[in-house]
């Protein structure tokens, strides 16, 4: 009790609310700013600028975030997300020519073109109805300057197909051409002098036949018509392996149903070669892919790539464009394991560049000879799905740098077989994460439980005994000591912190099937990452930890133990029933968890004591721990609300006071029910917050806002005696205000200072019999933007004050709003009187803007996060800050200040300093003094 | 036939675009906070806000009461796509940027999706409540054209500073600390009094050492000196307040007790 006290004194001697220091940055907080795993088909290398040999690395990746990549160290020069497509689309493309500064993407209905560079907008243009099925860049040849902004080809899938061209610099449409013949729109590709049209027109009994349209790339007039007789081996879209952008590769490429034979057409004639495959190994060919180059002056290349379970060999072709022959060049041989190819071009020479579990190799296309191999550095590799590459020919041999996206969602590059980065871009995808718990802890605190239970001379001895077992570490130690003395003049770094919990790991479970352990001392590093689904993807709900173990729950009912420090699974569990949520009792040695399904009801009895409240039909239900069969009560909302979403105070929630002392020493008492729950219903443009008492659900508050849009985000918190949220509120009255609004409410005992209402000196209560009700004080704000997700920051003792942390999606922010400034009984309209001044309550603005100091995410572009995880470390003054969801950001958030460790504003060289002079000045002087004193006692004598 | 279809869609196709999209351009103009204008952020957009007339939009369909602009190449937003809603709307457009902090407009737009007028508004007011004028359509003006094209300016108010300043060490700073400049002042008496006492001539001497044999200070410093601390009868606290020496007791301090008290109570009752 004297230490809190202590505590609440250093509290709140330090002025609160304090952003972070400058020297700070990437020392106490990371941010992985992730893009999501790269689409094979819209990624590569490219010049953005004609002027400058430097490429940036761009991908338009699945969860369709446009993006450039600095090939020297992964990090993220720009993104933007082009998903703002109205009819739904999973899969984009993006199309860039080397040389000029601008890019097209295509996603849905919504085509955007984008500066190479800077990733600022040149123009956007979206067709209602319609999707994009291909894109091409024109690539006119004799065009005066190079350049300029290059013209688009869109080609539109919907009700009928739809070629497009539209203007570089504006995206204005030149002209178009309908296909009203109903075929299914396939591909667009471009000449100098005809933009071609693929579709596939179904054929009389089944397949399709393969319709080449020639189109005028002035006007938009068809000037020809083909059609290949394709009918008995292509069955859909997916059969045809490739249609080449441009006079590069004007190819269409297919196999026959047996996958015995390819079939080449050249663009713009009606032969077809068949080349036949020569499958030796006796297995079925997985993939057939075609690698040929893009750039418009290339040679007409191209590599065939073919894949069996356990082999992969690959065969280059070379193109006689006069003639539309085909031939073959040369095989590459065929290697045990996967092959990832890429295609490179240099001039008008095209290379290929060959990744194996192994080794990496570069060849030309025009012979056979082995340009460059390099063995990989920590072999084997992991399978790379797809790859891009950049090979600069340096005389003889050439230099290579190639961005494998591997199958485990990881982005890398390697440099002559030299490992540069890693992007972990499957943590894009992250469901559920949690703190994990170390191990030692629980050896300690085990021992210390045994200590506790034995009898006093039992319990001295036992940590004698410990304590001289201690001492096996004391020389490990000493050998540490100077070291450490060194370090910690030098810099500060977090490890020197690290037994105060303030590195702990995190556990993330992502979609792609993946558990990654980041490590919070080392810049949230990846410290090992685990494929834990037996399915390809999953939907974990939660991951519960406890001391040297992570349990990830997922919706299917099942489960799957790890071990925290390898990644070991442990343990599985078969799925049972769908799952909503899962429940998580804390009860020693390790906690109970319980599944709740679809409907709300818990899967499980359990024979313990304890209350849930679930979410299930539209209502809230209250369930005792030991009844799965009939709800305690049912919260129904009124007719034309809906429950969305609900929260409850955080299970750690310790509170400092159970008062609050104002100005005059009179104390408001705090109303402090362990038990609430605050519920969210929606109903026509209006939101209704309901305040539950999850132990009998009565209702303790209600509060109804109108105007409000309900398909912006609406968010809830709840901490102590307080809970806070917001929405956007429209005018309703005239003299509303629009906008975005928090509002913040606290709940009393009493509505009169040293009152505590109906309770009085009780020391017990129940909630089944008459609950007083809160006395609740209210203020709203109008805030500068919207709030997608709240939390509460979480102390050990909960002194400390609290920061309510939000989510800012406009603005790709994380800020923590201190609970000083929402505090709910601001004085209105008038200054503070010198009682109000002295609790720290200043003027009520009904404008809130977010201070600068409030930024926990500062400058970074945190862009995506979902939820935000607050712990308690074991110093009062800091609580870990956790954000996933889209970008990975952690950081320390110290709300009043760091009271309790001396940071680096704690000059430790200025101490040793002064230190040293003072023994100076005493060396110095106590000569001096000496010699006079005796010369007064001669003196005086 | 084809080819004359396609032409005239296409022609229809350009001339539905001037007549029903009217684009709202908003220009960042360089200002004294944001000189480069192009140095903004990659992610800094503009929004139209507003509440949608019905919450059961046509499913499939954005809904058209959140619009944004991404940053273009020039530094501005431009809104395409302000299509009818059959109704009038007054919007709240926003310029969203970390960093910077930027007025927010009010845009009315009328049912057939013309801007109608923009004007700059203020958070936490009653939304009639419109501040300066930035844009009105003028009744008389109905060159199609014209209409299509409203070009504002966006304001900056503020930049955001994201960073706490440290407190660096400086010498300059040590010296302005009080105890250092005594310490320094105490030292160059103990080594240029001496000195200086040698300097005098021997008639000034004396009369200097009568003089402060007869000051309690260099009295005390000299017993200081002398090693035997300070010497019983000497009134430390006293001395310190500025009163004379005096032989007596302890003067009594009773006028301050009543104020004290109450700081007492309230420690008393709180703990």
């Amino acid at each position: 009790m004297r230490l809190q006290a202590t505590l609440l004194l250093l509290a709140s001697c330090v002025p609160s609310a304090l952003a972070i220091y400058l020297d700070e940055i990437d020392h106490i907080d990371f941010h992985h700013a992730l893009l999501g795993t790269p689409s094979s088909h819209s990624t590569f290398f490219l010049k953005p600028s004609s002027s400058s040999d430097a490429s940036l690395l761009y991908t338009l990746s699945e969860k369709l975030l446009l993006g450039a990549v600095n090939p020297r160290d992964g990090s993220v020069v720009w993104r933007q997300n082009v998903s703002r497509s109205a009819v739904a689309a999973d899969s984009g493309l993006v199309r860039a020519s080397d040389g000029t500064n601008a890019m097209v993407s295509a996603v849905g209905d919504y085509l955007s073109s984008w500066s190479a560079l800077d990733g600022k907008l040149i123009w956007e243009n979206s067709f209602s109805d319609e999707h994009v099925a291909d894109l091409e860049l024109l690539e006119l040849e004799d065009a005066a300057s190079p350049a300029a902004a290059k013209d688009t080809i869109a080609l539109f899938g919907g009700s009928a197909g739809v070629v497009r061209r539209l203007d570089g610099d504006v995206g204005k449409v030149k002209w178009e051409y309908k296909d009203e013949s109903g075929d299914l729109p396939f591909q667009v590709s471009s000449s100098s002098t005809n933009v071609f049209y693929i579709s596939l027109q179904s054929a009389l009994l089944k397949g399709y036949k393969i319709k080449v349209t020639s189109l005028d790339l002035l006007t938009g007039r068809q000037n020809q018509q083909l059609t290949l007789n394709s009918e008995g081996d292509i069955s859909g879209p997916e059969s045809v392996l490739f249609v080449g952008a441009n006079t590069a590769s004007p190819l269409i490429v297919w196999t026959d149903k047996a996958q015995k034979a390819l079939k080449v057409n050249v663009i713009g004639t009606k032969q077809i070669s068949t080349i036949n495959i020569d499958n030796t190994s006796g297995e079925e060919l997985r993939s057939i892919t075609v690698h040929a180059p893009k750039k418009l002056n290339s040679l007409p290349h191209f590599l065939v790539h073919y894949q069996t379970q356990s082999t992969s060999w690959a065969e280059v072709y070379h193109v006689n464009l006069k003639s539309a022959a085909v031939s073959k060049s040369y095989d590459l041989p065929r290697l045990e394991g996967w092959s990832a190819f890429s295609t490179s071009i240099k001039d008008a020479n095209v290379y290929f560049t060959r990744i194996t579990q192994s080794e990496m190799t570069v060849v030309s296309s025009a012979s056979h000879a082995i340009l460059g191999r390099w063995p990989l550095q920590s072999p084997p590799m992991e399978r790379a799905l797809s790859a891009v590459s950049e090979v600069v020919p340096k005389g003889d041999s050439v230099a290579v740098r190639s961005a494998a996206v591997l199958e485990s969602g990881d982005w890398q590059l390697l440099r002559n077989g030299q490992h540069e980065w890693t992007r972990h871009e499957a943590l894009a995808g992250a469901l559920a994460a949690n703190w994990a718990e170390e191990e030692y802890q629980e050896e300690l605190a085990h021992q210390l439980e045994v200590e506790g239970h034995e009898n006093i001379f039992a319990a001295y001895a036992h940590r004698v005994k410990r304590h001289v077992k201690d001492l096996e570490h004391l020389p490990e130690w000493l050998r540490d000591l100077p070291k450490r003395i060194i370090t910690s003049f030098l810099t500060d770094e977090v490890s020197n912190l690290d037994s105060f919990g303030i590195s702990r790991q995190v556990i993330v479970a992502t979609e792609n099937g993946r558990v990654y352990a980041l490590d919070g001392g080392n810049h949230g590093a990846v410290s090992w990452s685990v494929k834990a689904a037996e399915a390809e993807t999953w939907a974990p709900v939660s991951v519960v930890t406890q001391p040297g173990l992570a349990t990830v729950y997922t919706d299917d009912g099942s489960s799957v133990t790890l071990n925290v420090s390898s990644g070991e699974v442990i343990k599985r569990s078969p799925a049972t029933t769908k799952l909503r949520s899962v429940a998580v009792l804390n009860n020693s040695p390790a906690p109970l968890v319980v599944g709740i399904d679809e409907n709300g009801t818990p899967v499980e009895s359990v024979d313990l004591p304890g209350f849930f409240v679930t979410l299930g039909n539209g209502r809230v239900l209250g369930w005792s721990a030991d009844n799965n069969k009939f709800p305690i009560w049912e919260f129904l909302p009124p007719q034309g609300q809906k429950i969305i979403h609900a929260t409850s105070r955080p299970a750690h929630d310790p509170v400092a006071s159970i008062g609050k002392v104002l100005g005059d020493r009179s104390v408001l008492y705090k109303y402090l029910n362990p038990n609430l729950v605050l519920a969210t219903a929606v109903g026509d443009k209006s939101v209704t917050f309901y305040l539950l008492d999850a132990i009998s659900g009565k209702i303790l508050h209600a509060s109804t806002q109108d105007g409000v849009d309900t398909a912006q985000p609406i968010a809830s918190a709840m901490s102590e005696n307080w809970f806070a949220y917001s929405f956007w509120g429209d005018v309703v009255d005239p003299s509303d205000a629009k906008g975005y609004q928090l509002v913040i409410s606290e709940l009393y005992e009493s509505s009169m200072p040293n009152d505590r209402g109906p309770l009085d000196a009780a020391s017990n209560y129940s909630s089944l019999d008459a609950l007083p009700l809160p006395h609740v004080v209210s203020q709203s704000f109008i805030i500068p933007e919207p709030i997608s997700h709240m939390a509460v920051t979480q102390t050990r003792q909960g002194i400390t004050t609290r920061q309510l942390l939000c989510t800012l999606p406009s603005t790709n922010s994380l800020i923590g709003i201190p609970r000083p400034v929402l505090d709910a009984r601001r004085p209105v309209g008038r200054d503070p009187t010198p009682t109000e001044a002295e609790e720290g309550l200043f003027k009520y603005h009904p404008f809130l803007e977010f201070d600068g100091k409030w930024y926990l995410s500062h400058t970074r572009d945190v862009a995506g996060i979902k939820k935000v995880l607050s712990a308690p470390t074991l110093l009062e003054s800091t609580s870990l800050i956790f954000g996933f969801g889209g970008d990975i950001f952690g950081t320390r958030a110290t709300p009043s200040q760091a009271f309790d460790i001396l940071g680096k504003g704690f000059s430790k060289l200025q101490l040793l300093m002064t230190i040293v002079a003072l023994t100076i000045g005493v060396v110095i002087l106590s000569p001096m003094v000496r010699r006079k004193q005796v010369d007064q006692v001669w003196k005086a004598s | 036939m084809r080819l004359f279809h396609s032409s005239t869609s296409s022609l229809l196709f350009l001339l539905s675009t001037v007549i029903v999209a009217s684009a709202l351009t908003v220009v960042i103009p360089p200002s004294n906070l944001l000189p480069n204008p192009n140095a903004l952020a990659f992610g800094t957009h503009a929004t139209l806000t507003s509440i949608p007339p019905s919450p059961q939009l046509p499913s499939g369909h954005a809904s058209p009461h959140a619009l944004t602009a991404p940053l273009t190449r020039s530094a501005t937003f431009i809104f395409q796509n302000l299509r009818s809603t059959g109704k009038p709307e007054s919007y709240l457009l926003d310029v969203r940027s970390a960093e910077y902090i930027f007025t927010p407009y009010r845009v009315d737009v009328a049912a057939d999706g013309k801007v109608l007028g923009v004007w700059e508004t203020f958070r936490g007011n009653p939304w009639e409540n419109r501040g300066a004028e930035r844009y009105v359509l003028e009744a008389a003006s109905v060159d199609a054209a014209k209409l299509s094209e409203v070009v504002v300016e966006a304001k900056v108010l503020a930049k955001r500073s994201f960073y706490e300043e440290r407190s660096k060490f400086s010498p300059l700073a040590l010296f302005k600390n009080p105890m250092i400049l005594l310490a320094l002042v105490a030292l160059g008496f103990t080594f240029g009094m001496p000195k200086l006492m040698e300097n005098m001539d021997p008639e000034m001497r004396a009369e200097f050492e009568k003089h402060s044999r007869a000051s309690p200070i260099s009295g005390a410093t000299r017993s200081a000196m002398a090693g035997g601390g300070a010497p019983g009868n000497f009134d430390f606290a006293g001395w310190m307040a500025g009163a004379q020496p005096r032989p007596g007791g302890p003067e009594p301090v009773a006028p301050q007790g009543a104020a004290t008290g109450r700081e007492g109570g309230s420690v008393r009752r709180r703990g």
